[in-house]
């Protein structure tokens, strides 16, 4: 029987595959492929990150000075990653690191999912790439210039990259990997040489590792440390915050919602919302969209009233592509059992913290709802200590706080109209406001309601 | 959202004789229940109690339930909802019913009624959704709502038609109507199943993502004034289903399989005490028998006849 060709080209992973993933997504694969790293000489386990944030004594971090380190330089001519992170050994590299797409026997890796990440920030990024690696048994060095390698795609036998044996590093701690890409593409480099690129990737880094950076692993761009970002995670002084864990298809669960801490400053529009992590980095950051159920029944849409709520869920397995995270792994995949499980839960246990906001700022003008004096109450806290129990938030008032049984009616009525009716109740001083409550009695009076 | 309307204000509830027979078919049902295996008084009863806790009453002396919760959400009646409070067991929670639900533990099995007295809106929608999310296997739930238009005939004709009436359960139901929904789903005669598709479809909503369903138990129509809608059933797995087959249909002829489809009206006739008295006397009756000492419509005989068992006895009480 004749047989259609289905061959992959060159020309799709390097020109077309590289086109929907944005820059600072690549940087961020690059910075993942470190990680593994870690995670492939045992050096970083999934369960010490997990410990990390939800026992309540942190566990033992390494030092500053014995941090593996992630260094991120670059400018409008080149880019390099380099860490001390284990490298990537000789014989995985020859077999596995460069095909795109993992095959079924791989190892150990949390942050590398779908074995596309690397080679498509490093075609997107430019014409030619160095990398040199060592492990402590061996290592490797190639390089690679992309457009000579792309115009030889005949046969399965131009699908190699040319490889070359090192020997091993001369301890542990300094086996690792640097990446260097020059001849950047044109927009590439436009966007490598700006200073918002910098900024911005240094506040994105400092997010997507906000539980990683500082603790397991020192990250520095173009120098300059990366700070890891605090979640303004708070407990209100009198009351429970919701917490709860579950199992689903091999993954592990936890959701957690609770008010936005009030240190030094009010919480703000930009903490606000779901923050998703899958294996410790973070998916999402404070999502206020209908990725994380906002604006889908029963969660309401997200508004400028819901800033206090802050929520978690954290997806953990050992077998990264178990998890509702895209290739790009900076969103959800909203369609994945697991996920659509856990919006349910989400809604459920957000539920009380939204019915709280409302209360804080009704629908009508109420001077001092005791909610509101709660919320400013709210102090800072960790993960670790609200992820102990399971149960739904709820909050106490202060002694002596009574709930409100009045709100404030204004609207605008017509001079003549008021004139009208205190010439007829014979009340020429009659101010405005008592005729309202007047109009409002007689309603509640004439329709049998009072 | 507050969990209660005010018709504790409007009418007496324990004048309400198409409801107190609700009630108590719904005892015998969960009588039934229990019978079968199901460990009914260690279940949970959370309800809207209002100032009468009817329910609650009759739950803890005929079933034993002792896990009572009353939510209350209109702040101007606290102290008269805890002054009213029958039992020192029931726990008056002064909260929205939706946050109450997201409480209520995954540990153990719950009767929920959520026993609305208005119109069906966005808010019930919600708290019915989460309520089948959030029950365990096992639990209970039933919906009431008042399935009359929304408005008010004095509203006029311009203001009280089935294009407004559309209108509204388009902004309140929006995601939950099915594809084709037309004016005729709108008309007064359409309501109660229109209303029992919506909350159908918000239960199901809910139940999406577990590996559970709603067995359809209950579908109560009924009228002691506005006409009103319970509906519901068991959450449970195809165990449960299978379980369930097994409740005598006969004795409990007022179960539904289809609670859209297949409501059960309850309609009690206007007798008077001595009527009553003699119509007792000769129930069960055969089918077509009418009193031979007074006038009775053969269709007040054959609702009588459904429910005399349940009808409750009201008489003066000096006190």
């Amino acid at each position: 029987m004749p047989a259609a060709k289905a061959y992959p080209k060159k020309r799709f992973f390097i020109e077309m595959f590289t086109r929907d993933i944005p820059l600072l997504d690549c940087v961020l694969d690059l910075i993942d492929n470190c990680l593994d790293g870690l995670a492939r000489t045992g050096r970083l386990k999934m369960h010490i990150l997990s410990d990390d944030i939800f026992r309540k004594k942190p566990s033992a971090a390494p030092r500053r000075a014995g941090r593996p380190h992630v260094r991120v330089q670059f400018d409008g001519s080149h880019f390099r990653i380099s860490d001390n992170c284990g490298g990537i050994d000789y014989d995985y590299a020859l077999n596995d690191v460069f095909n795109f797409g993992h095959g079924t026997t791989r190892s150990a890796e949390y942050l590398g999912v779908y074995g596309v990440g690397m080679k498509r920030a490093l075609f997107k990024m430019g014409d030619v790439f160095e990398i040199e690696s060592k492990t402590s048994r061996k290592g490797f060095r190639c390089k690679l210039d992309v457009p000579q390698w792309m115009a030889r795609d005949s046969t399965m036998d131009d699908w190699t990259i040319p490889l070359t044996e090192t020997k091993g590093a001369s301890g542990a701690r300094r086996a690792g990997t640097t990446i260097t890409v020059s001849a950047l593409k044109q927009p590439v480099a436009e966007l490598l040489g700006s200073s918002r690129f910098e900024n911005d990737l240094s506040k994105l880094v400092g997010r997507v590792y906000a539980f990683v950076v500082e603790k397991h692993v020192r990250i520095s761009i173009n120098g300059v440390d990366v700070k890891a970002f605090s979640v303004p995670v708070g407990k209100p002084q009198r009351g429970k915050t919701a917490y709860e864990e579950f199992t689903y298809n091999g993954v592990k669960v936890r959701v957690l919602a609770t008010l936005a801490s009030v240190n030094t400053s009010r919480p703000t529009k930009e903490n606000s919302g779901w923050y998703v992590a899958c294996n410790g980095r973070l998916v999402l950051v404070a999502d206020t969209s209908e990725v994380t159920g906002w604006g889908v029944k029963p969660m309401p849409t997200w508004v400028a009233k819901y800033t206090s709520f802050i929520g978690f869920v954290f997806f953990e397995s050992t077998d990264p592509l178990a998890l509702p995270w895209t290739t790009t792994k900076r969103a959800v995949n909203c369609e994945a059992p697991v996920y659509r499980k856990a919006m349910a839960r989400m809604a459920v246990l957000a539920r009380p913290i939204l019915s709280f906001c409302n209360r804080k700022y009704g629908p009508d003008r109420d001077p001092e709802p005791v909610e509101r004096e709660i919320a400013q109450q709210v102090k800072p806290t960790t993960i670790a200590s609200l992820a102990t129990r399971a149960g739904a938030f709820e909050v106490k008032a202060p002694k002596g706080a009574q709930a409100k049984t009045t709100v404030r009616v204004q609207y605008d009525a017509k001079i003549a109209d008021i004139e009208k009716i205190k010439k007829h109740l014979r009340k020429p001083r009659m101010g405005a406001s008592k005729i309202g409550e007047h109009t409002l009695n007689y309603f509640l009076r004439r329709e049998g309601l009072k | 959202m507050s969990s209660i309307g005010k018709s504790h204000q409007k009418v007496h509830y324990e004048f309400r004789p198409a409801k107190q027979v609700e009630r108590r078919m719904l005892l015998h049902a969960l009588h039934a229940l229990r019978d079968l295996g199901y460990h009914i008084s260690s279940y949970a009863y959370t309800g809207l109690g209002s100032i009468y806790f009817i329910d609650f009453v009759l739950f803890h002396r005929y079933l034993g339930l002792s896990n009572l919760t009353s939510v209350e959400g209109d702040p101007e009646v606290r102290k008269r909802v805890e002054f009213n409070c029958p039992y020192d067991l029931i726990d008056v929670v002064h909260a929205d019913i939706s946050s109450q639900i997201s409480r209520l533990s995954p540990e153990r099995r719950h009767i929920l009624w959520l026993d609305f007295d208005s119109i069906l809106t966005e808010d019930m929608l919600d708290a019915v959704q989460l309520a089948s999310t959030q029950l365990s296997v096992g639990s209970l739930l039933l919906v009431t709502v008042d399935v009359e238009p929304p408005g008010r005939p004095e509203d006029g004709l311009k203001g009280y038609n089935p294009t407004v009436w559309m209108r509204y359960f388009k902004a309140e139901a929006e995601g939950f109507l099915w594809r084709g929904v037309t004016r005729k789903d709108f008309v007064r005669d359409a309501l109660p199943a229109t209303n029992a598709r919506i909350l159908r479809a918000a239960i199901e909503e809910g139940l999406r993502t577990r590996e559970a369903e709603l067995i359809d138990m209950f579908s109560f129509l009924y009228a002691d004034g506005h006409r009103m809608l319970s509906l519901g059933g068991m959450i449970g797995t195809d165990d449960d289903r299978k379980r369930l087959q097994s409740l005598d249909r006969e004795e409990l002829f007022f179960l539904t399989d289809d609670i859209v489809a297949s409501p059960f009206r309850i309609r009690v006739p206007l007798v008077t005490r001595k009527e009553r008295h003699y119509l007792d006397q000769n129930m069960p009756c055969r089918k077509g028998w009418s009193p031979p000492k007074f006038e009775m419509k053969p269709e007040d005989v054959a609702d009588y006849s459904a429910i005399y068992r349940y009808y409750p006895a009201y008489t003066e009480m000096l006190l």
